[in-house]
Formats: C-alpha cells, structure tokens, sequence
C-alpha cells in the first residue's frame, strides 16, 4: 500500500512542483514505485517541469468524469523505472473535482505504488482541499521570507483541522550569504515560528531553471548541491536517516573584501 | 451534651454534621466541645473535611475552619462544602475580585486561526504571526505571543494582555491599539522562544509593555 504525501505551500512560486518532481524521481531511482499526480487542475505545471506533456492524452478528470480507465491516464516516465505521472486537465478548473473523488481515486491506486506524490495548487480553497483528502503526510515547502513562511503556518493550521498531524518541513531556495548576513530568516528562525520538523534544506541554485526548462529533473544528474539536497530528502522520505548538507557560502576573495567594506 | 455537631469519619474523609435549625452561635460553641472531646481520637490526622447538612456563608465557613485549627491538632488538606472542593490552605482572601468567566484554549494559534471569548481568555499555546485573539476581559498567553491580541473589545480600558514573551504585530486594550515598533519585518518575525512572562496594560492612557513583577503589579493595581 502506498503511502501517500502532498506537497504544499499555501503560498505560489516557492517551488512544490520542482520539489514533487524531484522528490518523485529521488523515490523511484531508489527502485520505489511511485505515482506522482497534479493536483493542479487548470494551471497545470508537473508534466512540463517532468518533460511529458507532449505524451499527456487522458488526465485527472477525464478519470474522474469515466471518459477513461485510470491505467490509460497514468504516463510512464521512460528515463528511469517505477515513475508514473497522472497529469492534470488544463481545460477545467478545481470545482470539476472533489475531495471525496479524488480521495476514491487515489484509494484505488495505493495498491499499486509504495508512494503517491501529490502536488498540490497554492491556495487555501477546492484545490488544497482536494490535494489534501487523501494524505497520509504534509511536505510543506516554504522559502525564507515572511510572507511564504506565514502562508505556510496557516497551511499547518489547516492540515492539523483536517487530521494531518505528520508535516514536515522543507526549506527552499536558501542563500547561504544572505542568512550569513543577517538579510534573510535562517532555518532556525523559521523553526521557531512553525514549530515542525525540517525534512531537507534546498539553497537557492540557478541549475534548477535550466533543468526545469529543459523538462528534465535536476536530480537525474546528481552533481549539484541543489540535487543533492533533493537526494537527501528522497531517503529521509524512505525512513534512511541522511544528515544535512553543509551549504558553503560563496566565500572567495571578493566576498571576503566586500566583507570587510560593508563594517 | 447537645447533639448539633456530630463527627462522623467518613472513608477518606471527616464529615461535620451540623444542625441546619439551631443559631449559629450555639452551633459554634457546639463545635468547639464536640473538637475537645474527640481530641484525642483525632490527634494530628491529616484529613479533608465536609460541612453537611446546613448551607454556610463563606464567612461561617471560615470561621469554623478557624475553631477546628484552634480546637484541634488536625492538619485540614481540603474542604468540600455543598459538593463543591477547594484546595486548602484554607484562607479565603475575602478581596477576591469577580472577573467573570475565562476560557481556556489548549493548543498553538496558527496564521489565520482565530479565537474569541465573551470574557477572559487563557491560551495554552503560542500565538503566531497572523493569528487573532480577541477578548471581552484579560488576555493571558501561557505561550510566545507574536501574533494579535485584543482584550477589552468593549472600551474596557482596565483589560490587560499577558504573555510569556511577546512581540506582537499588534496589541489593542479597550480604545488604545498599539503597533510593532519593529521598521524591519524581519524583526517582528524573528520569534526566539526563550524569555519570562510580560504584560501589557494601560498606564496614564498609555499601553505599557514590560516584564511582569511586582513592581509592573503594582503599577496595574494602580496603588
């Protein structure tokens, strides 16, 4: 049976489609089989990020509504075994779903896969409500700034009212710089304010537009730091226990010299 | 010897027996005599005790607490009256002050979550940034306070706001409404959890932030 976990955020923007790709394909090299689904009805991002929309011919409603059979819609990732995708219809919009649908899905396909990655839309409404209906855990991605660390406290307020207590933190797009100087939350800031736990910690690294423009998860070549941390999570997600990346900062000469104007 | 007070040992308890009809003077002195004769049955036991049988103002009350102190060697650990219990040690200040009802709330306030109470409020939690609490009387945060809070809704301007530490976005008392000093957002979301218990309350028709202690007390008692 699949266990089966929603990436959210509340917030847009701070990374919960890279992260389910990422996650998906960290899973499925460690020989997991795992579905990922896009939640994301109308704006519909995974199967770009995952360089399989040119393969989409049935998706999430088109199941719901039994224009197909759930087998014809799931897309096979061909780059590496064990990754399926159930993309999202672009034409509809989140109300063409609800919770109790896509729980009755998603129950019927746990058999299947040891994991069931949803990605699901920003927001707090329908589309939050049916991303969350089947989880068994909360992947919460946040960025340090205020505003997407205070979306994601009422994300947690939201999941704790609807009996998912098991949320775990990931940090994204971390400047080690920037924290250094005292110019951005740090990790324990955001600890302080959310009170869960962190699962993995992502720096800020240009490589995951190019990866994301290219359609091919960054973690398929696991040289970066960013992929790495991508890496890191995939395992903690299995139960492994990985410590932490030590992010170095940019350090050099220059840094250092700008350094020492800056006091 | 009259019978209007009879002793009477009761499980884990020492039941007081005491006559409904007769005046209670003569229920005291009553009381008195029944305590010496049973001195020595009693001796120091450690015991709790209930009045039965006739409704007691919390004065008498008081008063035949005093006469068993004085009367007896027992050490009295609580006192059930009228199916009611307090814990001892048995002195009733008699300058409680009748704030009305108080709600507790167990559990950490999240962006977004909201709780109001038509009287005092306790939180057993933390209240973040983004979450409201309002109130009708006091605000008491057992928690780190950095979200809001509003106590007094109705102009009470004599409502107070206590927290372990806070640093809200915004505290208001009755009309005062009070502000984040903080220029830099970054401060006012920077929550480290350590610190003691500070209060806010209004001063001169001022709102007036501090550690709580006997000096800030005094201050609020206004004496």
């Amino acid at each position: 049976m699949a266990k089966v976990i929603v990436i959210t955020s509340g917030k847009g923007g701070v990374g919960k489609t890279t992260t389910t790709a990422n996650l998906g394909v960290g899973l499925a090299l460690q020989g997991k089989k795992t579905l990922l689904i896009d939640a994301d009805i109308g704006l519909r991002n995974l199967d770009v990020v995952m360089g399989l929309e040119n393969r989409i011919v049935y998706d999430l409603v088109d199941v719901i509504e039994g224009h197909c059979r759930i087998r014809q819609a799931l897309i096979k990732d061909k780059r590496c075994d064990n990754l399926f995708l159930l993309p999202a219809a672009q034409t509809k919009d989140k109300n063409s779903v609800n919770p109790e649908q896509m729980k009755t899905l998603i129950e019927a396909l746990k058999e299947d896969f040891d994991f069931i990655i949803v990605d699901c839309p920003a927001g707090i409404e329908q589309g939050f409500k049916n991303a969350i209906s089947a989880a068994d855990q909360a992947l919460i991605v946040t960025t340090p700034e205020i505003s997407a660390v205070r979306d994601a406290d009422r994300i947690i307020g939201l999941l704790d009212a609807n009996e998912i207590r098991d949320s775990k933190l990931i940090v994204n797009r971390i400047k080690v710089d920037m924290v250094k100087e005292g110019n951005m939350l740090d990790i324990s800031d955001i600890v302080d304010i959310l009170a869960v736990d962190v699962m993995g910690i992502i720096p800020d690294d240009e490589n995951i537009i190019i990866s994301t423009n290219k359609g091919e998860p960054l973690i398929f070549k696991g040289s970066s730091l960013a992929a790495k941390a991508y890496g890191n999570i995939s395992q903690r997600v299995i139960g492994n226990e990985v410590s932490f990346l030590e992010l170095p900062s940019r350090g050099g000469i220059f840094n250092k010299l700008r350094g020492i104007f800056k006091r | 010897m009259d019978n209007y007070v009879i002793l009477k040992g009761k499980e884990d308890r020492l039941v007081i027996h005491l006559d409904a009809e007769i005046d209670y003077e003569t229920l005291k002195k009553n009381l008195e005599e029944k305590l010496r004769e049973a001195e020595k049955f009693l001796k120091n036991a450690k015991v709790a005790i209930e009045f039965s049988n006739r409704s007691l103002s919390e004065h008498e009350e008081n008063q035949l607490v005093e006469i068993i102190r004085r009367e007896s060697d027992i050490q009295i650990t609580y006192i059930m009256s009228n199916g009611k219990s307090f814990v001892g040690n048995f002195i009733i200040p008699e300058t409680v002050i009748d704030e009305g009802v108080t709600k507790f709330y167990k559990g950490n306030l999240r962006s977004g979550q909201s709780v109001h109470y038509e009287g005092n409020l306790v939180v057993l939690g933390d209240i973040n940034p983004g979450a409201i609490v309002t109130a009708k009387g006091n605000i008491v945060v057992l928690g780190y306070l950095n979200g809001t809070a509003y106590a007094g809704i109705e102009d009470e301007d004599e409502a107070f706001i206590s927290a372990l530490k806070m640093n809200p976005i915004q505290l208001r008392i009755g009309k005062n409404i009070a502000r984040n000093p903080a220029e830099d957002m970054l401060v006012t979301n920077r929550v480290k959890k350590e610190g003691s218990l500070e209060v806010a309350y209004i001063k001169d028709g001022k709102m007036h932030i501090e550690d709580f202690n006997k000096i800030t007390l005094r201050d609020m008692m206004k004496i």
